[in-house]
């Protein structure tokens, strides 16, 4: 059976540009918002890192040891701590087979403050593996 | 005459019904969408809308933190008035369609490409080659999504056809049906089977993924590219052309789209030094830390980029243009996994590029070049 293609080719241009009109992601079809929004607040300078502390030496926590992409691990961060779930995310990075006992991790979040560029860091949860 | 008289007079008054409907729109945003924004801003629950706003832009209950209420009463303000220009220009489109003829001709030789089989082919084993490359993305981190699964909150699309995270030995069966079915699309055989399994389950993996939050724009173009081989399998030959052509659409219009959103967000915020820099320094690179230094690099550099975003759709005019605006596709690319880390220098979006390519004729350029040289 031979599809409508001349319908079809006008349905997906509009499913296309949905997103754009409507400023959201449709999944499968999507917003490219990509570095649209004016840097303008703190808000939007911060960023969200997780860190691990074995045997007194600190260093952000890899993909492997977390055993989650970096970047989905840095919106997770982000959203847990505005949903103040923070402490359940260290619990669940914890859980990976990768961190040992006496473990450190730690949540912190990393603002950079206009104009001199100047970097400040927070700490906003910490949880030892036991 | 009579009835062609009639029919007329009903296209006129649908056109001037949908003018109506465009006019009214932004009195409903001002009476009645903007107080509901205030009122769900300020934790009011407000029924319908808020379940509304929970299907379509579940982002809001998190962004409410991190952004004010000017920000999200723009955002919807913008919805209006884009939704408004995009229904504008179509309706403007359908209007000179059926009023002038030329229009018409032009419209109809746009969408009629010569497409032949060797091409198609050639393309196929492109993009399901790559599409299997790029999978292994999911194989990785299919382990975390049961570590993670107190934080899986499935997209809309999950959402709608009930589709739970599947268990760890249902997955990998997947895995096993999806290299099977991409290798047979990559080499040409049983093209309906084949593409209708990849474009599904590449879909689905990406939606698994993407309901932990982080959405990755970089396989939007293979996903589109999938779905429209997927309708081509079902076409004959000589109309496969039209298929080839909405591929090529839809790329441009994606980087069209993501230029847009900068002038139209930001106006011309992205091409100033600070909001260069800002981002520079969000994304650390080696090379990014040396730029951030230099204000005129800071302002050329985004503006450039800019340029090629909203310039790209010149590929599907100007085919003299086609070889250069590719090749600074392909650096714009370069650029942003150079200075901002984004994405690999094996980006999805250029190997979609293979759809502006004529291979056939490039293999005959080659075989003069070289041998009858």
């Amino acid at each position: 059976m031979e599809p409508d293609l001349l319908s079809m080719k006008y349905l997906f241009v509009l499913l296309l540009w949905l997103p754009f009109v409507l400023m959201t992601d449709l999944f499968p079809f999507m917003r490219f918002g990509m570095f649209a929004e004016p840097v303008k607040t703190v808000q939007q300078t911060e960023y969200f890192i997780i860190t691990l502390e074995r045997d007194n030496t600190e260093k952000v926590i890899d993909p492997n040891t977390s055993g989650i992409p970096e970047q989905t691990l840095n919106y997770l961060a982000r959203n847990s701590y505005y949903q103040q779930r923070a402490d359940i995310l260290l619990r669940t990075v914890a859980q990976s087979e990768k961190i040992e006992a006496k473990d450190i991790i730690r949540l912190q979040v990393i603002t950079i403050q206009k104009p001199n560029s100047q970097i400040d860091t927070t700490l906003i949860c910490t949880f030892t593996k036991p | 005459m009579y009835i062609y008289q009639a029919l007329k007079k009903q296209q006129n008054i649908l056109f001037l019904t949908a003018f109506a409907l465009l006019l009214a729109l932004p009195l409903v945003y001002n009476y009645y969408i903007k107080a509901n924004i205030i009122a769900l801003y300020h934790g009011k629950n407000s029924g319908l809308f808020h379940a509304l706003i929970q299907l379509i832009y579940p982002r809001f209950f998190v962004e409410l933190h991190r952004f004010n209420l000017g920000f999200f009463l723009n955002h919807a303000a913008q919805v209006i008035w884009r939704f408004e220009l995009v229904s504008i220009i179509a309706l403007l489109a359908v209007y000179f369609y059926q009023q002038s003829q030329k229009f018409a001709l032009q419209w109809h030789g746009f969408w009629s490409i010569n497409f032949s089989e060797f091409n198609d082919r050639i393309n196929h084993l492109i993009t399901f080659a790559a599409i299997l490359y790029y999978f292994h993305d999911f194989m990785e981190s299919y382990t975390s999504w049961i570590q993670y699964k107190e934080f899986y909150q499935p997209i809309l699309l999950l959402k709608v056809f009930q589709i739970p995270l599947w268990s760890a030995a249902t997955v990998q069966i997947l895995f096993a049906i999806f290299i099977g079915a991409a290798i047979s699309a990559a080499l040409y055989k049983h093209l309906k089977t084949s593409t209708v399994v990849v474009c599904l389950l590449f879909i689905l993996f990406q939606g698994w993924n993407y309901s932990f939050g982080k959405i990755n724009h970089g396989f939007a173009l293979l996903t589109y590219s999938s779905m429209i081989l997927v309708v081509q399998s079902y076409l004959p030959q000589h109309k496969k052309g039209i298929s080839l052509q909405l591929i090529r659409v839809t790329i441009a219009s994606c980087y069209l789209m993501a230029g847009l959103e900068k002038l139209l967000v930001s106006h011309f915020a992205w091409i100033s030094p600070v909001t260069f820099k800002a981002y520079l320094l969000l994304h650390p690179t080696t090379l990014g830390v040396l730029v951030v230094k230099n204000n005129f690099l800071c302002t050329l550099l985004p503006s450039v980029a800019l340029a090629i975003q909203l310039g790209f759709v010149c590929v599907l005019f100007f085919p003299p243009l086609k070889k250069w605006i590719l090749m600074s596709g392909i650096l714009f690319h370069f650029g942003t996994v150079a200075l901002l880390g984004i994405s690999s220098y094996f980006h999805p979006w250029v190997i979609c590029y293979v759809f502006f390519i004529d291979w056939e004729d490039l293999l005959f350029k080659m075989k003069n070049k070289f041998i009858f040289r």
